[in-house]
């Protein structure tokens, strides 16, 4: 196995996939590459535990003309979210605490929360506490921004610069902003999982970069992911764009969660960087129910619990109709309401940059996605889910 | 030993060509846990409709597991001149056809040509800024919603078939959408500027969706749309009977249409006159409702999306992709082309859940039930059929499974 790739190949029949059918991913990617619509895209696809599919399209560097590659490392993003809420999953199996826990008993800054009325115009005592399991599924009341442009919480928020320190000062300024609606009433995306990240932090009593190290990447030969880029690997890590005025690509110079040239911010919601590859054997952990190449990190019971949908149907439409919550992805609960093909149960999430992934146990099929381009105006996250489903014949 | 030989030469041409004749090979229905003698009870039951001179000719066929366990012609395809139906008859399917151009458009869909959620007016400008009527249809407004691929394949675009008398049906009939000679661009055109009944996505309407969606075949695919049919699933699934039109040489072998009269409870023979016909040997290129067919043909097709999109080693859609197809989208009753039974609406007959199906206007049907591994087709050319012949050829299918 080549290292880049992750999991052992098969031929894609084997699998019950379609070589023929495959080749029309590149057609769709290549266009979009020509067209200047994106700078770089990596599909991957695996099949039962077989890579089946990958291919790379575009350019690292734009201006250097430095191909993509499939070793290429890039910002999760967001795609940090299902590795930090695995962390809490491991924690919560060693017996620390229950879903239903307040976080409070951990991070005392969240105890006596403050929230915001409807309309924003008043602030109220929170009716309860704020659970791990609120954190886990987005109903705590944290927030990125309101979807409101009145709302007082926006301001709040942007004055708490919260990466601005580190952990421990991102969560004491979050402690003093009050929460948008009441714990467990609604499905707001935020900072839950950057809370995950500290919670793993004050539960194992080691940095939280040291535990997702040693407990996770380490085990699960994930040696490209991390909160930071080795020196010796910054020739890999892609460069991210986004459109300019004049619509043409241009690279990001103030890099969002960045804290250096080749370092992040420890967000559990956003600070990972990584490679296709790894990406790959997290979501083959994933779907093999906790288990990969002989390492156990979850027990069967707790990766079928994070892959159930435990929010009601419609808390995150109308955005994503037919789709619940599991524990760090998103779950479809109702294939026809996503429009697209796919099976019910299958989870996925994204990244700010355009990265994709999902993961379903129906297929045993995992599809990844790798690009950097923030503010993304193509659909190719659904074509080229529409097209690896196209491709299965059995 | 000669004669042993060309014995056996004949027997061998004989049960190929009649395997072809009926579209899948034969099997002894007991091998496909189904009852041959409990088959036994179709043929009377349809033999009484002819004989009272309700229908003209019946052709029925069951298959299960990839076998045609049973395929009997009952009467006339033309009773005036006493020609029996025939296992090679053809008729005209109707909106039979609406599940063929469903497999089309989705054939296009998984090449990666657009979403089901992308509006149709980027392909058919025509469907750009439509119009809607409020409620009662006394004002006309600016629809807020664009029309979508999905939205045509599910009926709940806002068009209709002008069959009724309000305002909307008037404004059908004046525009004369299938006009015998016109194209599907004049009637894309015509439509365009006809406000629709409700918002696109508000609910379910039967009418001229799928007509638009075989112009979007000619459009996404840049070939006309028989073009398309012919060359990616007709030809290839070996439908060699399935078209717009009868050519000379079949016509003999084309079903004489009939329509039940109301008022004198017994059927009619029809000119050419039929609906969609442009004349009496071909029809108006309607993705809803033009195309001809014979039993073989149709089953091939039909056995093809119970594969799951592949029949003989022709792949022509994705298994995902007709698993979507049978997946209720609308109102736990309706896919992307078929009536589908789903747990929340369970059917008051024999039946199973998955099972996907339609009918055409001239009393034809068929069902594909994945979970028996099952197809029924009933053929038969009787418009404004009013009896109960669909339903008692279902019972009397279900009712011969043993396993």
């Amino acid at each position: 196995m080549a290292v880049y790739e992750g999991l052992p190949r098969a031929v894609p029949e084997e699998m019950g996939m379609s070589t023929s059918r495959l080749e029309r991913i590149a057609p769709v990617m290549q266009g979009y590459v020509d067209n200047g619509k994106i700078p770089c895209a990596l599909t991957m696809i695996a099949r039962g535990g077989r890579l089946v599919h990958f291919e790379k399209f575009g350019m690292q560097d734009i201006a250097a003309a430095k191909p993509i590659q499939f070793d290429s490392i890039f910002r999760l993003y967001s795609m940090t979210k299902p590795i930090t809420s695995v962390a809490v999953m491991m924690l919560y199996e060693e017996g620390h605490f229950q879903l239903s826990t307040p976080v409070s008993e951990f991070v005392p800054a969240f105890k006596d929360m403050k929230v915001y009325t409807e309309d924003g115009s008043a602030v109220v005592d929170a009716e309860r506490e704020v659970t791990i399991k609120h954190l886990l599924t987005h109903t705590t009341g944290l927030i990125y921004e309101s979807d409101r442009e009145d709302h007082p919480i926006d301001q709040r928020y942007e004055d708490a610069d919260l990466y601005g320190d580190d952990l421990a000062g991102m969560i004491r300024k979050l402690g003093d902003i009050p929460l948008i609606h009441q714990p467990g009433t609604a499905w707001k995306y935020g900072m839950s999982t950057d809370v995950l990240g500290y919670l793993v932090q004050i539960v194992s009593g080691m940095p939280f970069e040291t535990f997702l190290k040693t407990r996770i990447f380490e085990p699960l030969g994930m040696n490209d992911t991390g909160f930071s880029v080795r020196v010796e690997n910054a020739d890999r890590y892609s460069k991210v764009y986004e459109f300019g005025e004049d619509g043409a690509l241009q690279a990001i110079e103030k890099i969002h969660a960045a804290t250096g040239p080749l370092s992040f911010f420890h967000s559990g919601g956003g600070g990972l960087q990584s490679s296709t590859a790894d990406y790959l054997r997290f979501c083959q952990m994933v779907l093999n129910d906790g288990e990969l190449d002989g390492v156990r990190l979850l027990g069967r019971k707790t990766a079928e619990l994070i892959k159930m949908s435990h929010v009601p149907a419609d808390w995150l439409a109308p955005g994503r109709t037919g789709t619940g919550f599991g524990l760090g992805f998103a779950v479809v609960t109702d294939v026809a309401e996503t429009h697209t093909l796919g099976s019910v149960g299958t989870c996925s999430w994204g990244g700010m940059a355009s990265t994709t992934f999902w993961i379903d146990p129906v297929e045993a099929l995992i599809g990844v996605f790798m690009t950097q381009l923030v503010g993304a105006d193509s659909p190719f996250h659904a074509q080229f889910r529409m097209l690896t489903y196209q491709s299965i014949v059995d | 030993m000669r004669k042993l030989l060309t014995y056996t030469y004949l027997l061998f041409f004989c049960v190929t060509t009649l395997a072809l004749g009926q579209g899948l090979p034969m099997a002894v229905p007991e091998e496909v846990g189904v009852s041959a003698e409990r088959l036994e009870r179709i043929r009377p039951v349809m033999q009484g409709y002819v004989d009272k001179g309700h229908l003209p000719g019946f052709l029925t066929v069951v298959a299960r597991r990839g076998k045609i366990v049973h395929f009997e012609t009952i009467g006339m395809r033309d009773v005036e001149n006493s020609k029996p139906v025939e296992p090679d008859t053809i008729f005209r399917i109707y909106s039979m056809s609406k599940p063929i151009t469903s497999v089309a458009v989705m054939m296009l869909y998984e090449e990666g040509h657009f979403q089901l959620g992308t509006p149709v007016s980027k392909f058919i400008p025509e469907f750009k800024d439509m119009k809607v009527y409020n409620e009662e249809q006394t004002e006309i407004l600016d629809a807020k919603k664009e029309i979508t691929v999905k939205h045509l394949l599910m009926h709940t675009a806002g068009l209709t078939y002008g069959w009724g008398n309000k305002p909307v049906d008037e404004r059908y009939k004046e525009a004369k959408i299938f006009e015998p000679g016109s194209t599907l661009v004049d009637m894309v055109g015509k439509l365009g500027n006809i406000p629709l009944v409700h918002e696109p996505g508000e609910r379910w309407t039967y009418g001229v969706s799928v007509d638009v969606l075989g112009y979007l075949v000619e459009v996404v695919s840049g070939m006309p749309f028989e073009e398309f049919l012919q060359t990616r699933l007709f030809k290839p699934l070996g439908m060699v009977d399935t078209a717009f039109s009868v050519p000379p040489e079949k016509v003999d072998r084309f079903a004489a249409l009939y329509r039940h009269n109301r008022s004198e409870g017994q059927m009619k023979r029809v000119g050419g006159d039929a609906p969609l016909a442009n004349d009496e040997v071909s029809f108006f290129p309607s993705g809803g409702g033009g195309l001809v067919s014979t039993a073989a043909d149709y089953m091939r097709f039909s056995q093809m999306l119970l594969n799951g999109g592949e029949l003989d080693g022709v792949r022509i859609l994705g298994k995902k992709t007709v698993e979507l197809m049978r997946y209720p989208h609308h109102d736990d009753w309706f896919g992307l082309g078929f009536r589908v039974v789903t747990r929340k609406n369970p059917p008051n007959i024999l039946n199973s859940v998955g099972n996907f199906s339609w009918g055409g206007a001239a009393a034809t049907t068929f069902w594909i039930d994945p979970e028996e591994e099952l197809i029924g087709l009933l053929m038969t050319q009787l418009l404004n059929n009013p009896h109960p012949f669909q339903q008692q050829f279902k019972v009397l299918t279900y009712q011969t499974l043993t396993e």
